[in-house]
């Protein structure tokens, strides 16, 4: 069976470095200019570089968006930058733009690319017709059902990559520009202001309200492919796409480790693979919005909107980070996250940690202080952790019985 | 010399004296503009100038039938085809229809560069994004050899999605769908936008009203091909065209009266939408990246 790619966002270079880490066979990030998320840190020509470095070391790939809408003067500075990126040894660039993509095969003729979900491809004949302009890989439509994907594949023999996890934009990616009519920020440049999470009266066409409880809204659930990846393994996609640039590194870590398993356990037995349903509790926990398979198996309908307000909650389960193990002493170095106490029950998990729980029976603080709580973000701390931790392990409240 | 080219909302207005119209295929379209079945074409070929618009994005079961409408359509007396979705291209260069192709991804017609490209496989007009400024606008002219089709007048789409939101919703609150068309409104916006559901899915439509009627004095001195005028929710569509003629013909007679012209663009509205204002997202933190 051929291998297939886990592909994680990373908003930066601690994110990238923590995907990497957690399994992801491959990033995407923005550089500071033409990427579709221009609010999130994004990465320098150096970080890029220390990306690609860093990616290369551990024999990953790393990709670049330069996915926006161009307008004319949006092109300034272009040719230089795919020059630059390409000779620091990005793997592939994301792009959709038509115009976009002529420049990057006149500049660097050699550099792979794939065609961005902006482009809304969702059908076997436009891949064709990305595939004759030299396109090594098509992000597809987040609206293709399973049969399509099937389809297209069969038919084209491209490389196919799909979101398996994340938010979704509820129009056509690329057709959406309510941001740019309700808030003068461009959507297909980057500043998009998410109009579709906002509430709306909704009138007929008599100007009459229609009354309810509850506001209109075009928010969408998030997608999660979680039970259906073998089927899309076997379907014969060759890349699994993470959502989330501006994620946070525990929800990053968190997702992409639990994908990896997934992964991995069904390409190693398929036959005997049996899903796990804790991994769906990993994800539900992590996510702070309800997850759905969107297109993938049905048009969706009602049950893939949310109407009771899509409330966003900072997590305050991830609890520290392993920075050192003592494995004499058996005394783990963290850096707290958020509170924890002394009493309490925490979960262990990490890239090849296999997951654990222990009680904390004490803290101890940088001056070899006793304390009862961790209450102070990013201090170091030690506790007791009988079994092996390693650097870069995650400690999180409980989530599996 | 300038042609005016109408969306019209009913058969109607076909009858107006305009240079062409863009008429959509029933379930092959999402513009907001009239539909027809397919069956039905000739009758509105009469002495009429008439592009298609297929513009929406296909599903591959939808690929059969699409191939065999664009086999209709060649031998239709049509000016062209509008698409959005490739495939149609990928078909019509498969099977060597002679068509005339305009390329009209709504909101990504945005540059010479890709406009460029498009001319150089073969595809030579395209509809400009309305939401581009003027100078774009002239500036894509001055560097592209292709037509161009740009929106000048009317309320044009701004979002469309394959999801059923106002069926999903009514279903939610547990009432009745009983209409195509219903407003959305936010008290941080303070606008009424139209939203039109469909078996195609759902299409969102700028509630303001763009008047370029000033603006097309410019787009007549630079050589645009087509203004688009655009009937859907506006009633009094042949003051419009009307008004828009008379200013093309003040152009042609060299005889621009600008007070004239700001007086029957004040009949129009006041909305210049794009025409006059950028887009904000993210200043370039350095050009040198």
């Amino acid at each position: 069976m051929n291998k297939v790619e886990l592909l994680a966002p990373a908003g930066d270079l601690e994110r990238l470095k923590w995907a990497l880490m957690y399994g992801a066979d491959a990033v995407y990030i923005g550089g500071r200019n033409f990427s579709l998320r221009a609010n999130a840190k994004n990465f320098s020509i150096e970080e890029i570089k220390e990306a690609c470095d860093y990616a290369h070391k551990l024999n990953k790939k790393v990709y670049v968006t330069i996915n926006i809408v161009f307008h004319n003067k949006d092109y300034e500075g272009l040719e230089q930058y795919i020059k630059k990126i390409y000779n620091i040894g990005v793997d592939a660039v994301i792009v959709s733009d038509i115009g976009c993509i002529n420049l990057i095969k006149k500049t660097c003729p050699d550099l792979e690319i794939h065609l961005s979900t902006q482009a809304s491809c969702m059908n076997k004949e436009a891949v064709k017709f990305y595939k004759n302009l030299g396109i090594k890989r098509v992000v597809l439509a987040r609206e293709c059902s399973k049969e399509e994907i099937k389809n297209i594949i069969e038919e084209t023999h491209m490389d196919t990559e799909c979101f398996i996890h994340g938010a979704m934009c509820v129009g056509l990616s690329g057709r959406c520009v309510l941001s740019n009519y309700m808030t003068n920020r461009d959507s297909n440049r980057g500043g998009c202001s998410q109009i579709c999470r906002w509430d709306f009266d909704l009138y007929d066409s008599n100007n009459k309200e229609i009354e309810s409880n509850t506001k209109f809204t075009m928010c969408s659930k998030d997608l999660s492919m979680i039970e259906y990846i073998p089927e899309m393994i076997d379907l014969g996609v060759k890349s699994f796409k993470i959502e989330g640039r501006m994620r946070s590194i525990y929800y990053i870590a968190s997702v992409v480790h639990t994908y990896r398993k997934i992964i991995d356990e069904y390409m190693k037995d398929k036959d005997n693979f049996k899903f796990n349903k804790n991994y769906q509790k990993v994800l539900n926990k992590v996510a702070n919005r309800e997850n759905v398979a969107q297109f993938f198996h049905k048009k969706p309908d009602v049950n893939e909107q949310y109407y009771l307000g899509r409330v966003e909650f900072s997590n305050q389960d991830f609890l520290g980070i392993i920075l050192d193990y003592n494995k004499e002493e058996k005394i783990a170095t963290i850096e707290q996250r958020n509170y924890f106490k002394v009493g309490d029950e925490i979960e262990m998990f990490g890239p090849n940690t296999e997951l654990f729980k222990i009680k904390v029976n004490e803290i101890i603080d940088e001056e070899g202080n006793k304390i009862d709580v961790a209450r102070h973000p990013k201090q170091i701390l030690k506790i007791k952790i009988d079994k092996n931790v390693n650097k870069y392990d995650i400690m999180r409240i409980p989530y599996l019985d | 010399m300038n042609k005016i080219c109408l969306l019209p909302k009913n058969e109607e207005e076909l009858n107006l004296n305009v240079d062409a119209f863009i008429i959509g295929i029933k379930d092959y379209n999402v513009l907001n503009t009239l539909e027809i079945e397919i069956e039905k074409l000739d009758n509105y070929l009469n002495n009429r100038n008439i592009y298609i618009s297929l513009n929406k994005l296909f599903h591959n079961n939808e690929l059969e039938k699409l191939n065999n409408l664009l086999k209709i359509l060649e031998n239709k007396k049509i000016k062209g085809v509008i698409f959005d979705d490739v495939s149609i291209y990928q078909l019509v260069k498969e099977n060597n229809y002679n068509i005339n192709l305009i390329w009209g991804n709504i909101h990504q017609v945005t540059s010479y560069k890709s406009i460029n490209e498009w001319y150089n496989l073969g595809v030579k007009m395209a509809i400009t994004s309305p939401d581009i400024t003027l100078n774009e606008i002239l500036e894509i002219k001055n560097n592209t050899k292709s037509q161009l089709f740009v929106p000048i007048y009317g309320k044009f789409e701004i979002f469309s999605s394959n999801r059923f939101l106002v069926k999903s919703y009514f279903d939610y609150i547990n009432k009745n769908k009983n209409d195509n068309l219903y407003f959305i409104d936010n008290k941080l916006i303070n606008q009424k936008y139209p939203i039109y559901e469909d078996t195609n899915g759902t299409r969102i439509i700028n509630g303001s009203t763009m008047n370029g009627l000033e603006e097309y004095i410019l787009l007549l001195k630079n050589d645009i091909e087509y203004v688009i005028i655009n009937s859907f929710l506006i009633e009094n569509i042949k003051e419009v065209v009307n008004n828009f003629k008379k200013v093309r013909e003040m152009f042609e007679n060299d005889k621009i009266d600008m007070d004239k012209v700001e007086q029957l663009s004040k009949e129009l509205g006041n909305d210049k939408v794009f025409l006059n204002k950028e887009t904000i997202y993210k200043v370039k933190s350095d050009v040198n990246e």
